[in-house]
């Protein structure tokens, strides 16, 4: 699809055209830029060292002011790829998972040591029972004491 | 995180340290696009007292999420910070510009202050999503597909929004050079 002709150039009439016109060409002073580069530079500078205390000059002072409105209208706009927000929420995710791991060994080996002291005594015995070899019907009942 | 990488990066010369390269992307950006955006606020109704803070703002929200804004994609989050700030900016201090008054003296709009002040006031009928597309086609000369881009929705909508916007617009315009005192609308 070919793109449409801008008014300002086409079909949009004289008073359309020096509107836009003086629209192009509205500017914003130099000191406003100059105030701005010093005020992102003030929030870089705050990003890279966040423990020690930025100097409280007029701009930096503006710059935490608005630190709340920045961070919300930024939070708010889309592709932005908040990359660290999701990194942190799978961090709390995989720190979740390993506690409920931790908890859930610790609690097994608990669980099996104390189902040996609180097994019944008949089916402790059978247990024991089970495990000792079965006794010779060939073997003499005293130890072999008679045949002395 | 991204930015003690940046510091704890050795140095691979002995002479100056390089530039911080965050610092230097965030400064080429403020050089290329300020004006830009400061224009866009004020086309989307920030007075021009507010618009030096306003885009100020911006740049600071821009500034604290750059390591995280893609390449090329700046723009994008630019518009879409300036929108939102506009938004604000437009319910803390909403602008009562008429066209009245300034209708009145048409033949000034060859001045540029009072022609954007003309401007600002006619864009204030249109709705918001409508100015938003027409100020980037018409005052910005985005692409139409460079708009759906940046303002995050499909191109038909861009287009459909555009006509409409270009047609209330030259309605607003026809009507005020209708009804201007005769001889005014010329200089």
């Amino acid at each position: 699809m070919s793109e449409l002709p801008r008014l300002a150039e086409d079909s949009g009439g004289e008073l359309a055209r020096r509107l836009i016109e003086a629209a192009r060409a509205e500017a914003p002073r130099a000191a406003a830029v100059e105030r701005t580069l010093a005020a992102a530079r003030a929030a870089t500078i705050s990003l890279h060292v966040p423990d020690v205390p930025v100097p409280a000059t007029a701009q930096t002072e503006l710059a935490l002011n608005q630190e709340a409105i920045a961070s919300e209208a930024s939070a708010s706009v889309p592709n932005s790829a908040p990359i660290a927000a999701r990194s942190s929420a799978l961090g709390l995710v995989v720190k979740w998972l390993a506690i409920g791991a931790m908890f859930g060994a610790i609690v097994s080996i608990a669980a099996y040591s104390l189902s040996d002291v609180f097994a019944l005594p008949a089916s402790r015995e059978s247990s024991v029972g089970q495990s000792k070899p079965a006794p010779s019907l060939t073997a003499p009942s005293d130890g072999g004491k008679g045949t002395q | 995180m991204v930015t003690s990488s940046i510091v704890a990066k050795p140095l691979s010369h002995a002479e100056a340290p390089p530039a911080d390269p965050v610092e230097s992307r965030l400064e080429q950006l403020i050089e290329r696009e300020f004006a830009f955006v400061w224009r866009l606020l004020r086309r989307v109704g920030v007075t021009e007292d507010d618009a030096d803070g306003a885009a100020e703002q911006v740049f600071i929200a821009v500034a604290r999420r750059l390591p995280d804004i893609r390449l090329g994609n700046e723009r994008a989050f630019l518009i879409g910070t300036a929108l939102h700030v506009a938004a604000r900016s437009r319910r803390t201090s909403e602008s009562a510009a008429v066209v009245g008054p300034l209708a009145s003296s048409l033949a000034d709009s060859s001045e540029a202050r009072h022609a954007c002040a003309l401007l600002d006031a006619l864009l204030q009928q249109l709705p918001f999503e409508l100015r938003v597309v027409f100020v980037l086609f018409e005052i910005e000369q985005l692409s139409t597909p460079e708009i759906a881009q940046v303002v995050g929705v499909p191109l038909d909508a861009v287009n459909a929004r555009l006509s409409r916007a270009r047609d209330e617009f030259s309605e607003l315009t026809k009507h005020l050079e209708a009804s201007a005192p005769a001889g005014a609308a010329d200089e």
